[in-house]
This record gives structure tokens, C-alpha cells and sequence, in this order.
């Protein structure tokens, strides 16, 4: 799937619609969560849980 | 301009004290300097000079019976229009929010209130605390006081705190920092600002962008008036946390011997020769008074950076669910389209990003085991011109606040010098989790060794 119908899809699922224009328009900041996920995913926390409470960890 | 709005808080303090102004006069002043300048600078969305008068005379009238409640008595304070302040709109810097008016204050307003604070106006900021420059459509383009006629950003989201401290406007200024929003435009502002602990002080009564990073901090035009605040708004619960009972502040403080570690590739990844020239002079200056500069492996702060971009957003858009979908046409165009695309990142993925977190902090405590303090420049360029600033690239400018927000440890921002055009640069400290007294101390230490605190805009002669 490209990343304009994979924007679309998950805007459905969230029950918001936008028009063709907007979508373009969100191509490149979505790219640029990618991007941000991709260097998250090269650390490996083990079997640490998540940060629910900071001052837990 | 009256010689009075360049006062520190602490300065104004003193005649306040000795009755030698009365808060009556202060604020005339700074609403006459209002009057003058903020129509160019866009750094209030309300103005409550009548709610302010009202209250000088009544702090006037106390302090003459012999009520002096403490430095910030009678002192006019700006706060960020995201805080709610009761009987006094509070916008978000949103169209949709443009009636509301709260019926309470927000607990670190109250607590401000009470120790004297005198509410001066709301200050202008980056549609709902989204963003980085400031340039609201519904309220104005927020300039940058040293560039007021130009159109280099005042930072964001706090851009309005932190024009109007810097422009003489206001004593001292509340804003947020969700990912750097106190301070990057403390920085390019060139005053002081301080990320407290995360939870250190209250954020009910503000509204959230983003529950697990959103944080108060004060905006003034020195580190002492920065402590005299934090003092003041540190949530009653959270005082036993923190390293010691006495003020923030301390006089037998010396940056000597401290180890202040640099992140090896990373302090130095991003910032541009301005930023890079004005953070060398200032590592000379600490080092000269004495505090050991080291450089130390910490190979984590880029992940932590784009970790924290993650859940802010993630959050964000959970935040702006339900508003978005009825009224997806009253947001401006960058935020809309920020929030829009936070949709496309999975829960999957933002339990990754707190499972770092978590991760981050134990790591961060091992560093802090070697050094006390982590150094860098507060912001990757001075300020950006409006024009330069599109999409993704505003997602950039948060490289070096990000992960003291991440990590939920202090940070300040001071100022450290210019740029070859005039924009001021800042210097970070950021200090393990309740040292924020270690921050503002070395911080204080560096401000007293430099001149740059004490330069004000040509727009306030």
C-alpha cells in the first residue's frame, strides 16, 4: 500500500475524511514519523515495561 | 521606555519592598510599554491591564499595612494563553477556544497568585503549544523582539513568554515545554528558561498537548528571578523529592570541580557555526571558573530525540481526537496537518517509544553517576527565518531539548551569546531528575561570569 492510502485508511479508522488535497499535504510529515520509528526500533529496551510511571523505571 | 520595565523581578522586588515604587506604577509602566510596542510584536493575545491595575492597588494597600508576602509581591507576570486563569479568556491560541473563559486558575497560577503575582496578560503561542514558531493565524505572527521588523522567529510554543520577557513587556512570563517550548524561544529571546523535572510542578488546569511531556516553567530575564518562580510553583506534594529544603539558589555555590560532560556526537551533530561559536566561548568560560569538561559516550540522545517526537505526537492526536473530527476546518494549516498524520503512528510504536523511555531513564542515572551535569546548545540555529521554516524541518528544531523532556530530567536554557545578525544563542544544563537546584546553580554561576543577560533589545530604549 502507498503511503497517501495508507494515510486515508487510518484517517477512516479514526472517522475522519479529508479531501485529496490534504492528503498530499500529510505525505512528508508522515514520512518523517517513519523515519523517527525506524531509529527508535534500533534500540532494544530487553524486557523493560513502558514508562507509565517515570519516576517508577 | 521607563527605565522600571527593565528591572529584574528581583530588582523590582527590592523598591516594591522599600516602597520606594509602588506595583501600581510598575504596571502602568509595562502597560504603557505594551501599548507601544506589541502591536508590531504580537506577543499578547489579552492584554488585562484594568484586572492588573485592580490588583496592584490592592497588593499597594497590603504591603502599606505591613502585608508583604515575599519577592514576587506586586510583581506583573505574562502568562502562556494555555493556562487557565479564571474570569480571563483562555484561547489555547486556538479560533475554537476564542470564548473561553475558565472558572478556576490553574493550580501554578493560583499558587503565583497567591505569593503576590499580579496577572499582567495572556501571551500569544503556537496554535495549542503544536509547533515551533509562533505564527498563529487567528492571533498574529509573534516576532522576534530583536528582530522585530524583519522575520526571524520569537521559537515556540512559548513565543509570546518569551518576546514579551525579552521586550520588557512583562516582569517574567509562565510558559510550556512539551519538547523544548520554554527553551527554544528563551533561547532565540534571549532570556533564561527552565524544563523542571517532569511533575515538579502542576499541570492541572493546563491544556494538555501531550500528558507524559507537557511541563510549566518560568520565562524571566535572569537565573534568580528563574529560581524565585520555580520556588514558588514546585507542587506542595513533590518538595520532598527534591534535594534540599532551602531555596534553589545557593551563595556558597562554585562551579568548581563540577564535571560537566559533553555528548560525544551529538552535542555537536546538528547546531550550526553560529550556534557552534557562541557554545565553544561559553564551555571556555565554565571551564575557567574551574568545572571539568569531559567528554563522555552516552551514544543514545538522536533515538532519544525521535523517541520523544514519537509520543508527543502520538499523544497529541489523542489529545485532539474528538475536537478535530468536528472541527477539523477551524485548526490553521500546519498544526491540522501535524495532528493529522499522528494518526498513521501505532500504539505499537508509542509502547515501543515508553519502553525506551523507561529504558532511558535507568541509563541516564548511569551517566549521571559519572558527571553532573550534561552540557549543549539549547537550539540548533539561532532563529530561522519564517519562510525557511516548512513541514518536517520544524520537527528539527527540538534536536537538543527533546531528550531532557524524554528523560523527564531539568533543563535550562541561558543565554550564551549572538549571532553574526543579531539573534541571541543559549547555552543547555540539564541535571539528573529533582536536581533542578544543580541547573539553576551552574547556570547562575555562568550568568554571573557574562554580560549577555543584561542586553536588551533595541526595540526597549
Amino acid at each position: 500500500m502507498n503511503m497517501k492510502a495508507f494515510i486515508k485508511q487510518e484517517l477512516e479508522r479514526a472517522e475522519l475524511s479529508v479531501d485529496e488535497d490534504i492528503l498530499e499535504q500529510l505525505v512528508p510529515m508522515c514520512l518523517r514519523w517513519q523515519e523517527y520509528i525506524r531509529e527508535t526500533r534500533e534500540i532494544d529496551p530487553g524486557d523493560v515495561e513502558p514508562a507509565f510511571d517515570l519516576f517508577r523505571s | 521606555m521607563s527605565e522600571m520595565v527593565r528591572w529584574t523581578i528581583m530588582e523590582a522586588a527590592d523598591k516594591i519592598r522599600s516602597r520606594s515604587v509602588s506595583p501600581v506604577e510598575l504596571v502602568n509602566a509595562y502597560l504603557s510599554a505594551i501599548e507601544r510596542i506589541d502591536s508590531r510584536l504580537k506577543s499578547f493575545i489579552t492584554v488585562t491591564g484594568d484586572l492588573a491595575l485592580e490588583r496592584a492597588r490592592a497588593a499597594e494597600k497590603e504591603i502599606a499595612g505591613g502585608l508583604y508576602k515575599g519577592p514576587l509581591h506586586g510583581i506583573p507576570i505574562a502568562v502562556k494563553d494555555i493556562i487557565d486563569t479564571a474570569g480571563v479568556r483562555t484561547t489555547g491560541g486556538s479560533k475554537i477556544l476564542a470564548d473561553n473563559v475558565p472558572a478556576a486558575d490553574a493550580r501554578v497560577w493560583q499558587q503565583l497568585r497567591e505569593a503576590g503575582c499580579l496577572l499582567i496578560g495572556k501571551t500569544n503561542l503556537h496554535e495549542f503549544a503544536r509547533g515551533s514558531t509562533t505564527d498563529n493565524p487567528h492571533y498574529g505572527r509573534c516576532r522576534n523582539p530583536w528582530d522585530i521588523d524583519g522575520s526571524r522567529i520569537a521559537g515556540g510554543s512559548s513565543g509570546g513568554s518569551g518576546a514579551a520577557v525579552a521586550a520588557c513587556l512583562c516582569a517574567g512570563a509562565l510558559g510550556t515545554d512539551t519538547l523544548g517550548s520554554v527553551r527554544k524561544p528563551s533561547s532565540r529571546c534571549g532570556i533564561v528558561g527552565i524544563k523542571p523535572t517532569y511533575n515538579l510542578v502542576s499541570r492541572v488546569g493546563v491544556i494538555p498537548l501531550s500528558w507524559s511531556l507537557d511541563n510549566v516553567g518560568p520565562m524571566t530575564k535572569t537565573v534568580s528571578d528563574a529560581a524565585e518562580m520555580l520556588a514558588c510553583m514546585v507542587e506542595p506534594s513533590m518538595k520532598e523529592r527534591l534535594a534540599g529544603t532551602g531555596p534553589f539558589l545557593s551563595e556558597s555555590f562554585s562551579v568548581n570541580g563540577k564535571r560537566l560532560g559533553l555528548v560525544n556526537g551529538w552535542w555537536d551533530a546538528r547546531c550550526d557555526s553560529e550556534v557552534r561559536a557562541a557554545f565553544d566561548k561559553a564551555i571556555g568560560v565554565l571551564s575557567d571558573l574551574g568545572a571539568a569538561i569531559r567528554e563522555v559516550d552516552f551514544p543514545h540522545m538522536a533515538r532519544f530525540f525521535a523517541a520523544g517526537r514519537v509520543l508527543a505526537i502520538s499523544e497529541a492526536t489523542a489529545v485532539h481526537h474528538s475536537r478535530i473530527r468536528r472541527n477539523l476546518d477551524q485548526y490553521g494549516k500546519d498544526v491540522r496537518n501535524a495532528l493529522l498524520s499522528g494518526f498513521t503512528v501505532s500504539a505499537k510504536d508509542y509502547l515501543h517509544c515508553l519502553r525506551l523511555r523507561a529504558w532511558g531513564v535507568r541509563q541516564v542515572r548511569e551517566l549521571f553517576s559519572r558527571i553532573d551535569a550534561i552540557v549543549c546548545p539549547s537550539t540548533v540555529e539561532p532563529a530561522m527565518k519564517i519562510e525557511e521554516v516548512h513541514g518536517p524541518a520544524s520537527l528539527d528544531m527540538a534536536f537538543y531539548t527533546a531528550p531532557a523532556a524524554f528523560l523527564g530530567i531539568p533543563a535550562i536554557s541561558v543565554p550564551c551569546g549572538f549571532s553574526s545578525y543579531g539573534i541571541p544563542i543559549g547555552l543547555q544544563i540539564m541535571t539528573p531528575h529533582f536536581r533542578d537546584d544543580l541547573a539553576l546553580n551552574i547556570a547562575a554561576a555562568f550568568e554571573s561570569a557574562t554580560d549577555w543577560h543584561g542586553m536588551r533589545p533595541p526595540v526597549c530604549e
